[in-house]
């Protein structure tokens, strides 16, 4: 083990930070960045009353999300038909959701503005805001609901196709240009030519508000449709929740940045800054969640699967749900949603239990002190 | 504090800017740091003490300006950006014949300073870069001075044991580096 002294420490340090050249326009930029920013009038106002106030508009953000929270998730449930069971979520529904993180950058990438959902004309459609699941095996052509006016909805779907020998990469092409002349882009695609039967994939990003002109172009090219599935989630209640906590925060933060402009001991600046930097970062957080919402919601996501022969994985291989399986999973359903009520109600439990704490020894101490004044 | 900035810019941005490269290991984020860190100080530089405390409260918004910004990564990326998460760290890969001592020193030296958590890593940068003294850097990580003591020990005694600098302690390779 070598001694390090305190030259050997300062010497070294100074030749590793001596590695850095510093950047020369560096103070200018500081200059610069000072005469941009903008000046804050400081406001004579009691700095422990605007903390309050600020702290009790984190609280009411934090509060308000959870209100909306639990409200949110029954609103989509309820919109579903009364008589059948809540559909289990498609494996791109899932898929959807495990990948959400990985789809963040795409979500950044594809930043096109959201386009209006185009109002039904004939009203005959289920409102968007139902989630729902259909599949259909070369039957009519798909029926997705169109999102009305501010409804957000993930719309996710799955094609099929057989085709005769040497279509595969013609039918593929012509898939592309499909999602391109509607505004799409094509998220990845993948070809096998090898082997008896040769097969492709291609998974398109497609606007939501072309997806289901896209599906039906999809299924009126040359080929047999062997399988399609389309499913919508709707996310209209997550979306504006996150929404609302945004601005409720961005609130607090200008509340803080405020305060800290009227702060002038160094305890208060250092901790209303870490108060703002705390906002900041949950404002960053939601940003990004509140972005991917937007960017699924904006573009739709179609795969389309083309094979030469019958291929076992386009085999439809739903079986009618009921019986045994569909009893299991209905009581299985049913507790796991007791579950989740017992969780949720233990917190106002818990409350009511403090409360009565707080009374009884409220109780208690007024019981002792009459006790000694009639003593 | 007396109005001018560009004077005091002139004195301690690079000192302040390769404090934060040293603590950041990312220059364009220090950079960012120290931008930051002095327009805050320059907005409440009415409470800036005078004095030697100056200096302390300079490197206190600096210190809390960089550590925003590692917990500001940690929080997008979802890990750890401390000794596992070096994206930004030079690469430590054997030098060619033609490196010049003092890149490699200097690579060295910020490796070891790499897997020094950062509660050791910022005081060790204060003291012997900034050359601040303990009670400064007290005062610049809101710790105790005996505290700061306990820390420059542990991060003192880490550096000993790390081979990367032990070839760097003999005295004629730290001569020739110099």
């Amino acid at each position: 083990m070598s001694t390090l002294t305190d030259d050997d420490l300062t010497r070294l340090l100074t030749a590793a930070a001596a590695d850095h050249p510093v950047p020369e326009r560096g103070p200018q930029e500081v200059l610069a960045a000072l005469a941009e920013a903008p000046v804050r009038l400081p406001l004579r106002r009691r700095r422990p009353v605007q903390l309050l106030a600020a702290a009790a508009v984190v609280t009411a953000a934090f509060a308000g999300g959870a209100l909306l929270q639990p409200a949110a998730e029954p609103a989509s449930v309820t919109a579903a038909p009364a008589a059948a069971p809540t559909p289990a979520p498609s494996s791109e529904e899932v898929a959807d959701r495990d990948g959400a993180l990985d789809s963040f950058q795409l979500a950044q990438d594809f930043a096109a503005p959201a386009p209006a959902a185009p109002a039904d004309a004939l009203g005959t459609r289920p409102p968007a805001a139902a989630r729902q699941t259909q599949s259909s095996a070369a039957a009519g052509p798909a029926v997705q609901a169109p999102a009305p006016d501010g409804a957000r909805v993930v719309k996710t779907g799955s094609i099929a196709l057989l085709v005769s020998d040497g279509r595969v990469t013609p039918t593929l092409t012509a898939v592309q240009e499909l999602a391109t002349a509607a505004g799409g882009l094509v998220q990845s695609a993948e070809t096998q030519e090898s082997g008896r039967a040769p097969s492709g994939t291609v998974v398109l990003r497609v606007p939501v508000a072309g997806f289901e002109e896209v599906v039906g172009r999809v299924r009126s090219l040359d080929a047999e449709v062997r399988a399609a599935t389309t499913s919508g989630r709707d996310v209209t209640a997550e979306y504006t929740d996150l929404e609302a906590q945004l601005r409720t925060l961005r609130a607090a933060r200008e509340r803080f940045l405020v305060i800290l402009g009227d702060a002038r001991a160094i305890g208060d600046v250092l901790g209303v800054q870490q108060r703002v930097d705390e906002v900041t970062l949950q404002i960053d957080r939601l940003e990004g969640q509140r972005l991917l919402l937007a960017a699924q919601s904006d573009s739709a996501t179609l795969e389309v699967r083309v094979t030469e022969a019958d291929d076992p994985a386009v085999a439809v291989t739903e079986k009618p749900d009921d019986g045994l399986g569909k009893a299991s999973r209905d009581a299985w359903d049913g507790f796991t949603s007791g579950v989740e009520a017992l969780v949720a109600a233990s917190g106002r439990g818990l409350l009511v239990l403090l409360c009565l704490l707080v009374a009884l020894v409220v109780a208690r101490l007024g019981w002792r002190a009459s006790r000694r004044r009639l003593v | 504090m007396d109005d001018d900035l560009e004077a005091w810019l002139a004195r301690d941005y690079a000192t302040a800017y390769r404090t934060a490269c040293l603590v950041l290991r990312d220059p364009h984020e220090a950079q960012d740091a120290v931008q930051e860190a002095f327009l805050r100080v320059w907005r409440f530089r009415a409470s800036v003490p005078d004095g030697d405390g100056r200096t302390a409260w300079l490197y206190r918004v600096v210190v809390n300006a960089c550590i925003s910004r590692v917990r500001a990564q940690q929080s997008r990326t979802g890990k750890d950006v401390g000794p596992a998460g070096l994206e930004s760290l030079p690469d430590a890969a054997p030098p060619t014949a033609d490196l010049a001592e003092h890149a490699q020193l200097a690579v060295d030296v910020v490796a070891a300073l790499a897997d020094l958590p950062e509660h050791l890593r910022v005081p060790l940068v204060l003291r012997f870069y900034a050359g601040l003294s303990e009670k400064e850097i007290a005062v610049a990580i809101d710790r105790r001075p005996g505290t700061v003591k306990s820390r420059l020990h542990d991060a003192r005694q880490r550096l000993a044991l790390d081979p990367r600098l032990s070839a760097w302690v003999r005295d004629d390779a730290l001569e020739a580096a110099r």
